[in-house]
């Protein structure tokens, strides 16, 4: 179909798409005001993604409230994420509400806070918000409740492809109307649609048990299962395959619980999980050391580092060898050294070799690449190079990787050249480029610095303390 | 060789490295050897079709374009390969600019018609929305009461959210 873009020129559709596609999100904003016929065409793009971060939420909702009903129809995403509350912030909620609530075509809705706008006597206005929409992604972070406070419990949504919720709320108890009860009663109305589900299960008590098997309606068609629990039990491993069966995607973890270590890993888990037979990306948080009673002596124990690398890549090899489908393998290590609520992932990918072998790569971590110091542990110095390391390392000294990195780097060259050229991008974008900038810094020593946050209470040190000695 | 013929009758002869960047006459063509016969290109005149053809023998040698991902930034496809050359090749008149797009539309080109959207795109940012009616002599066709709207919540609309 052809549409005049102006006098006496019409051109396709589809190339004004392209048009509208290339610029930015302010500029497709301004556009849609030019004409009604770039109005129709740019509305999808321009608005098709919120995102509310920082102070005054509200009173930023209340402005797009106000817009008219074509651009509420455009949106398809709302992303909203509380971090701390500026004062009429919980009288003025109520727009939130009202907002979602015309929102006829919302698709996906992500909210998380740590400020607490939204409490558990909020959540079921905030379910009901989204509830007439044909939303298919659902993240609800509210944070932890100590308890539900009581009064209506909602159903959750149906037809749900994706759900993530951290859940926290611990009333150790599992009598109707608990706060177990109601997680189920989130999840339960969109199991038999679900392709993605993120449970992040940690009540501030671990006696409160999350009983997966109630979740066996999802079978079918759970594709991506991400399960963070503190009930410390290995029979997880067993249920999950049993339950879905055709994940390919899995990732579980165990946070530390009272100053113990993760789930301790033992080569029998590579039977429960050879029971996964599609799977293809795997995540845990087992625990190598406590067995090897090989302790962190140093924050930048690079010894130690190596040691915990190579018991990784040792289970990995056999985890591959087990799961022929199997693609990538990250095991995420908590607590590293002094550093309290820390962690460290050890990433591994996995190919196919000749005569139906299997090969692993370590995946360039933030300690490898170089000879580095470590002047605590007396050692001093310590042989980090990717060459000095098993695993055949893939990373930034692998040549595709490099050749990647060379093309990357001239095309930020030419950005940066762009963007010195337009001031004041739109915020989407730079947000985006935070992201960049965070996801770089995690390839880098002073990004894994960044990661961890150091004790900073005498409790956490003294946990951390009997942990060691342990 | 390969030749075609345009909309205002004009013959254009080329190689066939430089004509098969063209989906279009590629397909023509069989990707066999030389045409007997031209090719008629009827939705593109000789002025657009030259430029077509500078552009062509300027990448005859690029290597086959990788295919991006869907989901791939657009920015970051476009910039793949766009050149110094490529910046100052599309610097034409607007009108042959849009002709250029079709042409490269019609011709299935698919970074010449990267290259014409971006500059498109550019000439846009930046721009107030009436800026951007006079540089392409937009008529917006909006109601009085859409204009005011316009004015109104919009305006809060698009500086608030985010």
């Amino acid at each position: 179909m052809l549409k005049p873009l102006s006098f006496g020129l019409h051109i396709p559709v589809e190339l004004l798409r392209e048009i509208i596609k290339r610029l930015d999100t302010v500029d497709q904003r301004n556009i849609t005001l030019v004409s009604r016929i770039l109005r129709e065409e740019a509305l999808p793009f321009a608005f098709k993604e919120l995102s509310y971060t920082g102070l005054e939420i509200p009173r930023k909702i209340r402005g797009i409230h106000q817009a008219r009903e074509d651009i509420k129809a455009a949106i398809r995403k709302v992303r909203i994420q509380v971090m701390i509350l500026s004062p009429g912030d919980i009288e003025a909620r109520p727009i939130i509400f009202d907002f979602l609530g015309t929102l006829p075509c919302l698709q996906v809705f992500e909210f998380k806070q740590t400020g607490v706008l939204i409490d558990s006597s909020a959540l079921p206005q905030l379910l009901d918000s989204v509830r007439h929409a044909p939303l298919s992604g659902l993240l609800i972070d509210t944070g932890t409740f100590f308890k539900t406070q009581g009064g209506h419990h909602p159903d959750g949504l149906v037809a749900l492809q994706k759900l993530s919720i951290p859940w926290c709320i611990g009333d150790e108890d599992e009598s109707p109307g608990s706060s177990v009860a109601y997680i189920r009663r989130i999840i339960q109305p969109s199991l038999k649609t679900l392709v993605e589900l993120n449970l992040e299960y940690c009540p501030q008590t671990s006696a409160t048990y999350f009983d997966l098997p109630l979740l066996k309606e999802a079978g079918e068609t759970l594709r991506v299962f991400r399960l963070t629990t503190r009930h410390i039990d290995e029979a997880v491993l067993d249920i999950v395959p049993d339950i879905f069966p055709h994940l390919t995607t899995f990732a579980l973890k165990w946070p530390i619980v009272n100053g113990g270590p993760s789930i301790l890993w033992k080569d029998s888990h590579i039977l429960s999980l050879s029971k996964n037979v599609n799977l293809q990306s795997l995540q845990l948080s087992s625990d190598f050391e406590y067995e090897a009673n090989d302790r962190c002596r140093a924050d930048r124990d690079f010894f130690w580092f190596i040691r915990c690398y190579k018991r990784r890549l040792t289970a990995t090899t056999k985890i591959s060898e087990a799961m022929p489908k199997l693609r990538d393998c990250t095991w995420i290590q908590l607590r590293v050294g002094s550093l309290w609520d820390s962690s460290m992932e050890h990433p591994f990918v996995i190919e196919n070799g000749p005569r139906s072998t299997r090969v692993v790569h370590g995946v360039k971590q933030w300690w490898m690449g170089s000879v580095r110091e470590c002047w605590e542990t007396g050692e001093k110095i310590v042989d980090c190079r990717l060459e000095a390391l098993p695993g055949h390392i893939i990373g930034e000294n692998d040549p595709c990787v490099q050749q990647q990195q060379q093309q990357q780097d001239s095309e930020s060259e030419s950005e940066d050249e762009d963007d010195d050229e337009d001031e004041g991008d739109d915020e989407d974008e730079d947000e985006d480029d935070d992201e960049d900038e965070e996801d770089d810094d995690d390839e880098g020593e002073d990004g894994a610095e960044d990661n961890m946050k150091y004790c900073d209470s005498d409790e956490d040190i003294d946990i951390m303390e009997d942990y060691l000695a342990a | 060789m390969v030749t075609v013929v345009v909309s205002d009758g004009v013959t254009f002869t080329m190689e066939q490295d430089v004509a098969f960047q063209c989906g279009l006459i590629a397909d023509f063509a069989g990707g066999g050897g030389d045409q007997e016969e031209p090719i008629p290109i009827q939705a593109v005149n000789s002025t657009v079709m030259r430029k077509v053809i500078e552009y062509c023998e300027h990448h005859r040698n690029d290597p086959p374009q990788p295919e991006v991902p869907e989901g791939t930034p657009l920015e970051r496809k476009d910039r793949r390969g766009r050149d110094a050359w490529d910046k100052q090749f599309i610097q034409v008149e607007q009108e042959l600019l849009f002709e250029i797009i079709l042409a490269a539309n019609y011709l299935n080109i698919k970074p010449l018609l990267d290259l014409g959207c971006s500059q498109v795109a550019e000439m846009m940012k930046g721009k107030t929305p009436a800026e951007i009616q006079q540089m392409f002599n937009i008529v917006n066709g909006f109601t009085a009461d859409e204009e005011a709207q316009n004015g109104e919540g919009e305006e809060k609309a698009r500086n608030l959210n985010s």
